[in-house]
């Protein structure tokens, strides 16, 4: 080793290492932990209701402006929109959707 | 979910075993992990702080610190290295911090609970090592404590190697110059 150590020294801080009592630090440390996985839960429990309250109160103007919005395209467009909603479409576009993902090799291992 | 081994076996697997459970969740695991370390960063702390109650504290926030943060550890292997990273990281914040008990302690140190005077009192190591200042009380306490390279002190202090090799060299020699008076058959 190139690091300039003191043997002398290195012997003294050996000496004066002493056992240390491990049961009482061991218990407060579990107390910490304890007091810290409560604080965790009620920051998740904390996150999650700012997260659902809003969607919850957003929900229904979401389900308004978009059943508007399909009205609109069907009075627009006729026909179309209600066209695609049909299960022979939905089958058809599921088609198209493999054959392209074929095409482009997405599929292969 | 991570598989829990039960009590037993966990006190006989090896460290890296332990860590990978305990970064997978698990906090049996966790606490497995300090029973295991608390001896070596309770002892660096004392080293650092000369207060064996601040110590203990320091080393408490410390565990806590590393549960809290375990998922940024990047190799079961470095447990031991990241956590005394955490444990001389908690030990300066808390030196810097205006008015700490650290620094009252050095002006005044505290009477020991017991009376009687432990060990390192007796040597006067902790005392010769509260007069380093705070870099260098750090790099000789890594040195010749935890047994740490120039190198890997560098890295854990984020200091250049450089200043912890002039830090050691002046450290030591004004440890020997503090401790002349508890003898030359001890020191140098």
């Amino acid at each position: 080793m190139s690091d300039e150590i003191d043997p002398g020294l290195m012997r003294l801080f050996a000496q004066a290492r002493e056992p240390l009592p491990a049961q009482t630090f061991l218990e407060e440390v579990t107390r910490g932990l304890r007091r810290a996985q409560r604080l965790r839960l009620l920051w998740s429990a904390a996150t999650l209701a700012a997260i659902a309250i809003p969607a919850l109160l957003l929900t229904p103007f979401v389900v308004h402006g978009s059943l508007s919005l399909a009205q609109f395209a069907t009075q627009r467009f006729g026909a179309l929109p209600a066209a695609l909603m049909m299960p022979t479409s939905w089958l058809l576009m599921m088609l198209a959707s493999v054959w392209l993902l074929y095409r482009a090799r997405a599929l292969a291992r | 979910m991570t598989a829990r081994l039960p009590r037993q076996a966990l006190g006989s697997a090896e460290e890296a075993a332990v860590v990978a459970l305990a970064l997978g969740g698990d906090d049996t695991a966790y606490g497995e992990l300090v029973r295991r370390r608390q001896e070596q960063i309770r002892q660096l702390l004392r080293r650092l702080c000369r207060d064996a109650a601040l110590a203990d504290d320091l080393a408490q926030q410390t565990f806590v610190q590393g549960w809290r943060r375990i998922h940024s550890l990047k190799a079961p292997g470095a447990f031991g290295a990241w956590l005394r990273k955490l444990a001389v990281n908690t030990w300066l914040q808390h030196a810097r911090a205006p008015g700490s008990r650290l620094e009252r302690s050095l002006e005044h140190p505290p009477p020991d609970e017991t009376g009687e005077p432990t060990l390192a009192e007796q040597l006067d190591l902790d005392g010769a090592l509260a007069q380093l200042p705070v870099p260098a009380r750090m790099c000789i306490v890594l040195a010749y404590a935890e047994h740490m390279s120039h190198r890997e002190i560098s890295a854990v202090t984020a200091l250049p190697l450089g200043t912890v090799k002039s830090h050691i060299a002046r450290g030591a020699a004004r440890l020997r110059e503090l401790l002349r008076s508890y003898g030359e058959q001890h020191v140098g």
